[in-house]
């Protein structure tokens, strides 16, 4: 079995979790596991410290990139047009940005060395995955012959938001076949809708939760199991880490916003809190050496 | 000439696709862009038809990634164009209508038959870097026995390929009207 694991995203809380998200990989992947890793520039932590905390558990490195955001037209395109006003513009739209520089390095990988990886792991540095008992079992039955063009994960489109017509999802753990894989990498390709913005005056448009479902339908790469095998749990500075490593699974398969540390953490999103809060959640970023660029709290100031 | 395409020279003949490429700009009156090729290193264990259609998406996809006109409003391209072989314009002229409908899922076929060795794909530009860039995986992969029986020729194989990722794509056949 070839596993490939993309790790992309902002590294947040990468420092606090890293050993866990390692662990927990190797608990359930059997064979050749290499990582491919896209990360935005940051101070929390540096490209030669990533590399060194996979290296050191014995993790096979292929490709690690650490990429500034002037780097990606298409999101200074969005930055201008949609997301002026929003806030987590660049971690919506950028990680999709991110997952298409490590899919293709993972892409040349392949077809220079003349093999397929059987299954990709999309995972982000802020995210802790529980498993149980079963979640081996599970994750080797996946792979039967038309996984290729199969996505898991926690890609469930059933989740709708009350407040429109929209199919949500979440991307927090995306186990894809091979060519599922790349597909779901080109993903922010597809977010150049077309000329000018006029079709952008449709709510919701852009933003890649909802997009993902009517993405996946439209290149016939679907979910096929039921079962959840692993649950991925957003850690925040604010996150209580001692009581989430002693949590089991059956605490953590439910919906991020069932949790009061995410909901809390949300309000900066929201825009929904008072100016001490944000400071409060300044002090807690600077407390544990986290860079206010990761949460952009550093628009604040 | 008052749109561009983007020329992609999968054999990278010098001089077949100079005159393949000029003979399309005189034909649709639209200006081709030749992007550069080979801009990262690959190397050779994959030589086949297929692999020279996944050698030539790399450098089609950085190139979209890094060429800030095609993220503006001001987009001038949007449309590719693939020679190989002989690089015959045959049919050629039947893609311009295309050339006025931004499709990005768009993947156009001159002909399927078995006797006949098409030389030219078109398409969106996205929707070609999502079809070519896997191509190389379809002899690793498990297939069905269904899909298998696409196998009968490679032409077939990459149309059924651009279907099964639910790309719109089309073949520009010989219709014959026999009332």
């Amino acid at each position: 079995m070839k596993n490939a694991i993309l790790l992309c995203g902002y590294s947040r809380t990468w420092n606090l979790i890293k050993d866990k998200i390692i662990d927990t990989l190797g608990n359930i992947l059997d064979g050749q596991t290499d990582w491919y890793v896209a990360l935005w520039n940051t101070t929390t932590t540096s490209k030669e410290n990533v590399l060194n905390d996979l290296v050191r558990r014995n993790q096979n490195v292929i490709s690690i990139k650490w990429v500034d955001l002037d780097e990606s037209h298409l999101l200074n395109f969005h930055r201008k047009i949609i997301y002026r006003e929003v806030l987590s513009h660049k971690a919506i739209i950028g990680l999709t940005y991110l997952r298409e520089l490590a899919s293709f390095d993972k892409r040349v990988y392949e077809y220079n060395h003349g093999f397929i990886y059987d299954r990709v792991f999309f995972i982000r540095p802020d995210v802790l995955y529980f498993t149980n008992d079963n979640t081996k079992n599970i994750l080797n039955s996946y792979v039967t012959d038309d996984f290729n063009f199969s996505i898991s994960g926690d890609y469930f489109p059933t989740i709708t938001n009350s407040k429109s017509d929209f199919i949500n999802t979440g991307d927090l753990i995306f186990i894809a076949g091979s060519i599922a894989s790349d597909i779901l990498g080109f993903f922010h390709l597809d977010l150049n809708e077309s000329y000018g913005n006029k079709h952008y005056s449709h709510p919701g448009i852009s933003d890649p939760h909802r997009r993902m479902p009517a993405y996946m339908l439209k290149h016939m790469v679907g979910f096929k199991h039921g079962i959840r095998s692993m649950s991925p749990r957003v850690v925040r500075p604010n996150t209580d880490l001692s009581n989430l490593v002693l949590n089991s699974w059956n605490n953590h398969v439910r919906r991020q916003t069932d949790f009061e540390d995410f909901r809390e953490w949300n309000k900066i999103s929201l825009r929904t809190i008072e100016a001490d809060d944000y400071q409060r959640f300044i002090d807690l970023c600077l407390s544990l050496s986290i860079d206010l660029q990761d949460y952009e709290l550093n628009r604040i100031l | 000439m008052d749109k561009k395409i983007i020329g992609l020279d999968i054999d990278q003949n010098s001089e077949k696709s100079f005159n393949f490429f000029s003979t399309i700009q005189d034909l649709l009156n639209v200006e081709v862009l030749k992007i550069d090729r080979d801009i990262i290193m690959l190397s050779n264990n994959i030589d086949y038809t297929f692999g020279k259609f996944t050698r030539a998406s790399f450098d089609l996809e950085l190139f979209l990634l890094s060429d800030e006109k095609y993220w503006t409003n001001n987009k001038e391209y949007t449309s590719v164009i693939l020679g190989w072989g002989d690089y015959s314009t045959e049919k050629i002229v039947e893609v311009k209508p295309f050339l006025e409908i931004y499709n990005k899922n768009l993947i156009v076929f001159s002909n399927l038959n078995r006797e006949y060795k098409p030389e030219w794909i078109f398409g969106n530009a996205i929707a070609i870097t999502k079809w070519a860039s896997s191509l190389f995986k379809i002899d690793f992969c498990s297939l069905s026995q269904r899909d298998l029986d696409f196998y009968s020729c490679d032409m077939q194989i990459l149309f059924w390929y651009a279907h099964r990722i639910g790309l719109d794509a089309i073949v520009l056949e010989d219709i014959q009207y026999d009332l």
